[in-house]
């Protein structure tokens, strides 16, 4: 394990947690808009993202209603979504264009995490199985398969931030003029 | 933006503050499953008052923990009505029928606009909610005068509200549970905790020291990127970016135009900072040492007998 690769796990830790912070007023409960989510689909341009995005999943639940319970249960969802992700990127050559395979694999985060948040809120607090996992799922959807994919979209045409991602070695410095579009 | 507390930890002297992180973690998973082991509602009210007993015997500030279950209401009330709409077990408890008239549905609107106008009264919302549903059964039970255009049977039975009462006590108890936990545990302890629960996963390929060193660094760096992400809100709020209202549009491009910026910040900071490290001579995977050890001590002892007395309780009143 490099540094460069420990600190961008750090700082993809971070980022989920701030983002849950930032939204926190939409980040949990049965009805829940988690924009941190986004992050999860980091792991389908590199697999090493996989076990951060893990434990800050792990992390930001802490201070959810349902604590320790919302700990185990939203990291499964999580857990399993960001392997289905790694699962699809190993293949993602196969498809034509890039936001295909992104949407793709953005519908593993939805599925999973409807299923383990709407099992984890029938098991603990009684809500009907089905009507809850739908509505997380919806929440997911919106938030990676819609939002997600725009802002991946949009971040991998920035050659500069995709090296930034992607690679653990230093190639250049940079003082904050350069952009991926001006080299 | 600086003094961002992650987890709720509130400085303190008292016994639970003493405790090694490790043996909390555990005490709490296995009180945890000590409570799921319990079956009526007579038991988990028995589990309730051993949780407040230790609570206040540790002082544990209680109003914090209040404070922490405030959100929970809405989620218990949620849990009530479901129990109550959907089991069908039992004796049969309030058997009415309910009537819909244009007269009620006149009523059912002032109502309404009641609870919403004395909805400003934060102190007493629930209360407030509680007496509208209540309001809304009488005015549809008594109120409804002819033409009747429609009715429908409201049949509650005794296994339902036992039910919920069930579920909603064995929740409490979990959540105080968990919210002692992170109330007493800063979260560099919690993370070192963890780390030294970790250790045997070696074994597997996981090097539990380089995982919390990931650990400590975003646990550091969380303020620093909450105040970027201030920064680049002050900077679009500046050239007219309203996050909090506008339409769904305008809303969704906001988000966006924070989100980029915000991941092109973070991932630049991480090299920064590993350069930073490199250049100081940081070598990943190598022994370090730290200002505190771990240490156990007779609280843990004391701890550990206590937990282990609360699962033994639980397994032999599953059992007998």
């Amino acid at each position: 394990m490099t540094i460069k690769k420990m600190t961008k796990m750090a700082i993809v830790i971070a980022l989920y947690v701030v983002l849950t912070y930032v939204f926190s007023f939409m980040a949990y409960q049965n009805i829940q808009f988690r924009i941190a989510e986004i992050l999860v689909l980091l792991c389908f341009y590199k697999k090493d993202y996989a076990i951060p995005l893990i434990i800050a999943c792990a992390i930001s639940n802490i201070p959810s209603t349902l604590g320790i319970i919302d700990v185990v249960f939203g990291t499964m969802g999580t857990a399993i979504a960001v392997l289905g992700i790694v699962l699809v990127a190993h293949f993602k050559n196969k498809f034509r264009h890039a936001w295909i395979a992104l949407l793709i694999a953005s519908m593993f985060p939805v599925i999973a995490n409807g299923f383990f948040v709407g099992l984890e809120y029938s098991l603990f607090a009684g809500y009907p199985f089905v009507e809850t996992a739908l509505s997380v799922a919806f929440g997911e959807f919106v938030v990676i398969s819609f939002f997600g994919v725009i802002v991946f979209t949009i971040l991998s045409r920035n050659k500069f931030f995709m090296q930034l991602i992607t690679t653990d070695l230093a190639f250049k410095s940079y003082d904050g003029e350069h952009d991926g579009e001006k080299q | 933006m600086k003094n961002v507390v992650i987890g709720q930890y509130i400085p303190g002297n008292s016994f639970f503050y003493h405790i090694d992180p490790r043996t909390k973690i555990i005490a709490v998973v296995i009180l945890m499953v000590a409570t799921f082991l319990l079956e009526t509602i007579w038991q988990v009210l028995a589990g309730f008052g051993i949780a407040l007993i230790l609570i206040v015997a540790g002082r544990v500030p209680i109003r914090k923990i209040i404070k922490g279950l405030k959100p929970l209401y809405i989620l218990l009330l949620f849990t009530l009505v479901f129990q109550v709409a959907f089991n069908r077990v039992g004796t049969i408890v309030l058997d009415s029928t309910m009537m819909i008239s244009p007269y009620s549905i006149l009523l059912m609107i002032v109502a309404t606009v009641i609870w919403r106008l004395l909805a400003s009264y934060k102190k007493f919302s629930l209360l407030l909610f509680i007496s509208y549903l209540i309001g809304l059964y009488f005015i549809m039970k008594d109120l409804a005068f002819s033409p009747i255009w429609t009715s429908w049977q409201l049949t509650i039975y005794d296994q339902g509200l036992i039910m919920s009462g069930f579920v909603i006590i064995r929740l409490l108890i979990i959540i105080t549970l968990s919210t002692v936990l992170t109330l007493t545990t800063k979260p560099t302890e919690l993370t070192q905790g963890l780390e030294s629960l970790l250790r045997p996963l070696k074994v597997i390929g996981l090097n539990s020291e380089d995982f919390a060193l990931i650990i400590s660094i975003s646990l550091r760096y969380i303020p620093t990127i909450l105040d970027e992400a201030n920064k680049i809100m002050n900077a679009q709020a500046s050239r007219g970016a309203d996050f909090a209202e506008g339409r769904l549009k305008d809303k969704v491009v906001q988000v966006i135009s924070l989100l980029v910026p915000m991941f092109i910040i973070a991932f630049k900071r991480s090299e920064e900072l590993a350069d930073a490290m490199e250049s100081r001579d940081f070598v990943p995977g190598k022994p370090r040492t730290r200002i505190h050890d771990l240490k156990f001590n007779y609280r843990d002892l004391v701890t550990a007998v206590i937990t282990v007395l609360c699962l033994t309780g639980s397994i032999l009143v599953k059992v007998l």
